[in-house]
């Protein structure tokens, strides 16, 4: 019997994670090379903190985005755990009775998520939208009575949570590290992690093998809430405060992140390797755009138009696996017509 | 499953049943339910009439109508651009880069018309980019029209931080309180519209080839429609129709703000599938959704009257998505 | 179930003959079983009788009641009336769905973003400790593959494969369950005349292995080669079960419908014009090269070819549908390469798409919209639709092609395959061309409303018009080609006509042995 050597990176379907990796590599070097303070400790600390929470929250959606499904509140569920733990430190709760208090806000929303989406069907787009719009609102409402910098003052306990480090290691940075390593395995070794692909790539097919798809959407909404409030919760515990400002837009920058470290919106593609990597690049960049000074508004130009070509790429790819020529692709035969119909 | 054993049994040759009757037109018109969704705007503005004497006046009825009206016009072809099955988030970002790009141009002392036909000129460029992309590499719009929105988000703040906080002329600051017969002019133009898409969505051709494109886009190309131009050209209307928005509240707010149209994608979606729009296409009114912008106008209007929180606002609408997108999946069972 | 899975040796022939002597008890008895949806009778007294290690071919038109019966067998459904009983026993339908029973659905089931192994042994990866045991899992899908001679990697990536390949994994992960009864839902449907091969003798082979098969296809030849007995559905009713023993078609036919069929051939004698399409030398590079044919008014060509031959490619490059890089497609004289459907549409060319859920039909659009579809812009003055011509243009074609409807607002979706395709063909035909391009005609279409379709076919050639039927299924293109253009390794490997239109001759053209 013929047998064809299969590429590892494309066996393990790894080829878009290698790829954003890569250049989050480049991105990195280039930094160290160009910049004297892109390896400064200040810098090199402030990074990972920005980075562990994103990929916490990268973790739960990329989960979902295994089954073909994303959360949009992700951010806004950051932003109230982390309100809603600060609040409970306020009313004199020890430091993890306040912990538990923003983990089941998150739990909450994602089991609010995964009822409407799993339980009744709605689409997940309009859902986890809506339920985006109500937790700000929610936050607002909280916050309406409060000062600009929100809730501050926390005990010492709590803070050393966000703040633990050694020999230039962020704790929440390598913890977050882990939490993602370990998804990993599970998501390549184990049933539970295959079922999550078999789910994305025919749902309906899925049903037929055993897989008991709203269970698994449901939990999936659910670990997504949990691990957004676990996400807040750190930062708040880093920063010292929780504001109306946190997690504000992280839902897109997760998504895309998602999306460019090989993850699809159709599910049944991607990898928590490739969460990794795509949260990388864009802190990477984000943190090229403040080393080099460039205001903000470009930093959304570079990661839409990254966005964009990843797109365009991906969609370029999938016609070239059709085995469509470049000149039908691009339309240089609809060219040709017209030259010939001129002559 | 129903729909199965219909398959199997109800049309067996032999059988002639007549049991299943069609549902005639009603089944998938070409139009949305409008009137249910007038009575409950019409419940709401009677409630808020009988219980509130502020609601009632004419500033405050003409300054929902204006808020709407202005809306309108970003919602146009996004509606549209929804029947055909595609998405365009981008309606926000272009809303502020068309209205800050030609309050730039007037501050850099342009001609009115040459600087209003350049801001919509890139407008119906970039529409044309996203529609061409969506086209010519089948590219999935969400994603596309994602990254597009933080693209042309960047560039129209790059402009708007360029000009810090400078007050646009005073010829532009006067372009949104253009009346015609004494009635603010984008409102005017809001009814005509609504009554144009009237006769449109029942009679035109153009209109039941989107659904169709939006129904099975590969039949609709088979059939001889001509898929890319018709979605070329809604992606461009989205895009000058959000621009004309954009300019309107440019003018109208007077400065250049980065806040401007933030979150608008959002807004037109949930008016939009209030209207009778879906995301799976194939649906969609103009006429539904003006009055599901309407009826959000309506609702935040009515919520500052009872004294309400303000900031608990994002939270109606957020429930009022869901709501509305709820009852359309379980009362229609649309899979999805 | 096995615990352990594909472990035991595959092939046991002389066990097998065994246990075929040793037991010859019935697996499945269906006894008097009755199933009304609502006021519609789908199953009445369906009685079916299914031997241990026996292949049991289900014939019946559509809506004879062949999905609710296998339904019912595989645990899905409940009969209203009747037992269903299994190696003897009586089971209730949820029994029977977690009991020793694998059924193949028609739809494709299979996850083309996983491996194939993986697809394989889905929902049952092998285990150990508590990850999953890849190492054995390969290893027995190789085993499995090599089994029926198929040479597929076991780590590719399924939406790498072909459609024929997809649906052997896919059979494949049925047959590793090991259930005693195996149901196979028009197993071939997807498939090339090779990969049928295959498939045919996997079914045989499974057969000697002492797993009884259920099978169902429209395909008469396969069934007549592979089934031990026949039960045959008609208006769901059970009509008869016959031996395959010296059968042939005309025998099932006669029984399906319930009266003879017009015979093989008909002899015509139709005037044949001028050329109205001509096709020279289109080339699109690793899809169809140096594609050259003509079609004359009142002709009807066939295209043949197997799968990976270029007919299917070609079929939608001459509507414009896909590229073609070089070449000519001419219409009345004009060359129409690279011109978009809806020019070839305005150039008289129409074409039957060959897989009407996917492209042609609008599943929950009124059948007058469905019907309206092509001609909106004919139908239509300054844009605006006259909407009683569409509505008798929509009466019309019901009535002309005998489509069986409950109402012109009726929805395809609610129809039957065949009654399906006779709406497409109406759509088809709905700005009368003047070259009809028709793939795949009958695909999914009962025998009933096959020669219906047919019969439209030769009518419009008779009506002058120029026919190209691009058709897998050899006896349908036998029956209504003029003459039969056949496509090997995506060149034309050859043309027959006349007295050489034989089956064996057209099949050693296009399999390359010729």
């Amino acid at each position: 019997m013929a047998r064809r050597n299969i590429p590892f990176l494309r066996a393990q379907r790894l080829e878009q994670e290698a790829l954003t990796l890569g250049i989050a590599a480049l991105i990195a070097l280039a930094l160290a090379i160009w910049t004297s303070a892109f390896l400064n400790g200040n810098n090199l600390a402030s990074l990972q903190t920005a980075i562990a929470p994103n990929l916490i929250v990268a973790t739960g959606m990329m989960t979902l985005f295994l089954i073909g499904r994303f959360d949009l509140s992700v951010g806004a569920v950051m932003g109230l755990a982390g309100i809603a733990t600060a609040w409970a430190l306020g009313a004199g709760a020890s430091t993890p009775l306040a912990c538990l208090a923003g983990l089941a806000v998150g739990l909450g929303i994602g089991a609010l998520n995964g009822l409407f989406v799993a339980g009744l069907g709605i689409n997940h787009l309009i859902v986890t939208l809506g339920v985006l719009y109500m937790t700000r609102g929610i936050i607002e409402v909280v916050m309406s009575g409060q000062k600009l910098a929100g809730f501050t003052g926390f005990p010492e306990g709590f803070t050393a949570l966000g703040r633990f480090e050694a020999g230039g290691l962020q704790g929440m940075f390598i913890g977050a590290v882990i939490l993602l390593l370990l998804m990993e395995l599970m998501f390549r070794a184990t049933g539970t992690g295959r079922n999550l692909l078999f789910l994305g790539g025919n749902p309906d097919a899925a049903r037929t093998i055993g897989i008991r798809r709203r269970r698994v959407e449901f939990l999936c909404f659910v670990v997504s809430g949990g691990l957004a409030a676990v996400a807040g919760i750190l930062a708040t515990s880093r920063v010292g405060m929780a504001n109306r400002y946190m997690g504000e837009g992280l839902e897109m920058q997760i998504f895309i992140a998602c999306l460019i470290g090989g993850g699809s919106i159709a599910g049944g593609k991607g990898s928590y390797v490739g969460a990794f990597a795509g949260v990388l690049f864009i802190s990477l960049l984000t943190n090229a755009f403040n080393l080099l000074s460039v205001p903000s508004e470009w930093q959304s130009i570079v990661v839409g138009g990254v966005l964009v070509l990843v797109v365009i790429a991906d969609a370029i790819m999938t016609l070239r696996k059709q085995n469509r020529s470049w000149g039908s692709i691009l339309g240089i035969s609809r060219f040709d017509r017209i030259l010939r119909a001129k002559r | 499953m129903g729909s199965t054993n219909q398959t199997v049994t109800s049309t067996d040759h032999h059988a002639g049943g007549t049991a299943a009757s069609g549902r005639g037109d009603a089944g998938r018109s070409f139009g949305g339910n409008v009137l249910p969704l007038s009575a409950i705007v019409a419940l709401v503005a009677i409630v808020l009439f009988a219980t509130q004497p502020n609601f009632g006046t004419a500033s405050n009825i003409n300054s929902i109508l204006f808020q709407t009206s202005i809306e309108f016009l970003a919602i146009l072809g996004f509606t549209y651009v929804m029947v055909m099955r595609e998405i365009d988030l981008s309606v926000g970002s272009v809303f502020a880069l068309t209205g800050t790009l030609m309050g730039a141009l007037l501050v850099d002392d342009w001609n009115f018309w040459l600087a209003g036909g350049i801001a919509l000129a890139v407008a119906a460029g970039i529409g044309f980019c996203q529609g061409f992309l969506v086209v010519r590499f089948g590219i999935n719009s969400l994603m596309l029209t994602i990254g597009s929105l933080l693209l042309i988000r960047g560039c129209s703040n790059v402009i708007a931080n360029d000009l810090g906080g400078r007050t646009y002329p005073r010829e532009f600051r006067s372009l949104a309180r253009t009346d015609l017969f004494d009635i603010r002019i984008t409102i005017v133009f809001m009814a005509v519209c609504v009554l144009i898409a009237w006769g449109f969505q029942k009679r035109s051709a153009l209109f039941r080839k989107m659904c169709f494109i939006g129904e099975n886009m590969r039949s609709a190309q088979v059939h001889g429609i001509r898929v890319g131009r018709i979605k070329i050209a809604a992606f461009m209307a989205s895009a000058v129709t959000a621009g004309l928005g954009g300019i309107f509240t440019a003018s109208r707010i007077t400065h250049a703000d980065v806040r401007m149209g933030l979150g608008l994608e959002f807004v037109m979606v949930t008016a939009a599938i209030i209207g009778g729009a879906s995301l799976y296409g194939g649906r969609g009114d103009l006429r539904g959704s003006a009055l599901g912008l309407l009826l959000l106008a309506l609702v935040l209007n009515g919520m500052i009257m009872f004294d309400i929180e303000p900031v608990f606002q994002q939270f109606v609408i957020g429930a009022l998505l869901i709501a509305t997108v709820t009852f359309d999946t379980l009362v229609n069972r649309r899979n999805g | 179930m096995h615990p352990d899975g594909w472990a035991r040796a595959p092939v046991r022939p002389l066990a097998a003959a065994e246990r075929k002597m040793s037991d010859d008890s019935n697996i499945l008895d269906l006894n008097g079983i009755t199933k009304t949806f609502g006021p519609v009778t789908a199953l009445s007294r369906v009685d079916l009788t299914v031997r241990r290690g026996e292949v049991h071919a289900i014939l019946g038109e559509n809506g004879a009641g062949k999905s609710t019966t296998l339904k019912i067998i595989n645990g899905e459904l409940d009969p209203d009336d009747g037992t269903v009983a299994v190696a003897g026993r009586a089971t209730t339908a949820p029994e029977r769905a977690r009991g020793d029973i694998a059924m193949v659905h028609q739809e494709l089931a299979v996850f083309t973003n996983m491996s194939v192994a993986e697809n394989i042994f889905a929902g049952d990866l092998p285990r150990r400790g508590g990850r999953v045991d890849f190492d054995r899992m390969h290893a027995r899908a190789a085993e499995l593959l090599s089994l029926f001679g198929l040479e597929i990697e076991t780590r590719e990536i399924v939406s790498r494969l072909t459609p024929g390949q997809q649906q052997i994994v896919e059979i494949l992960r049925a047959v590793r369950r090991e259930a005693s009864l195996l149901i196979l839902d028009e197993p071939t449907s997807g498939l090339n005349n090779h990969e049928a091969t295959i498939l045919l003798s996997l079914v045989k082979r499974l057969s000697d292995e002492n797993v009884t098969v259920l099978y169902v296809s429209h395909r008469l030849h396969e069934v007549l080669e592979i089934a031990d007995r026949i039960t045959v559905l008609r208006d769901g009713a059970s009509v008869t079960t016959l031996d395959n023993d010296a059968l042939v078609e005309d025998d099932l036919i006669r029984h399906m419908v319930g009266r003879d069929l017009a015979g093989a051939r008909d002899a015509r004698a139709r005037g044949i014009g001028e050329t109205a399409l001509s096709v020279k030398s289109l080339t699109q590079i690793g899809e169809f090269e140096d594609v050259t044919l003509e079609c004359r008014r009142g002709e009807i060509v066939g295209v043949f070819g197997l799968e990976g031959s270029g007919a299917a490619d070609f079929s939608e490059a001459l509507y414009g549908l896909k590229a073609a890089g070089s070449g000519r497609i001419e219409i009345a004289g004009r060359d129409m390469r690279g011109a978009p459907p809806a020019a070839m549409r305005a150039a008289g060319l129409s074409y039957l798409p060959a897989n009407r859920k996917e492209a042609g039909l609008y599943m929950e659009r009124s059948i007058v919209d469905n019907i309206a579809a092509p001609i909106l812009d004919r139908i239509s003055r300054m844009g605006l639709v006259d909407r009683d011509r569409i509505r008798k243009q929509a009466e019309t074609d019901v009535g002309r092609f005998a489509i069986r409807v409950p109402g012109i607002h009726a929805e395809p979706r609610q129809l039957s395959g065949g009654n399906q395709q006779k709406v497409l063909f109406s759509a088809c035909l709905a700005d009368r061309p003047d070259i009809l391009a028709l793939n795949e005609p009958t695909r999914g279409v009962d025998v009933g409303a096959k020669a219906e379709v047919h019969d439209v076919i030769r009518s419009e050639a008779d009506a002058g018009r120029a026919v190209v039927v691009f058709s897998s299924d050899l006896p349908e293109l036998l029956r209504l080609a003029d003459r039969i253009v056949v496509m090997r390794s995506r060149r034309i490997a050859g043309e027959v006509s006349g007295q050489d239109l034989q089956e064996d001759q057209i099949m050693a053209l296009a399999a390359g042995t010729a």
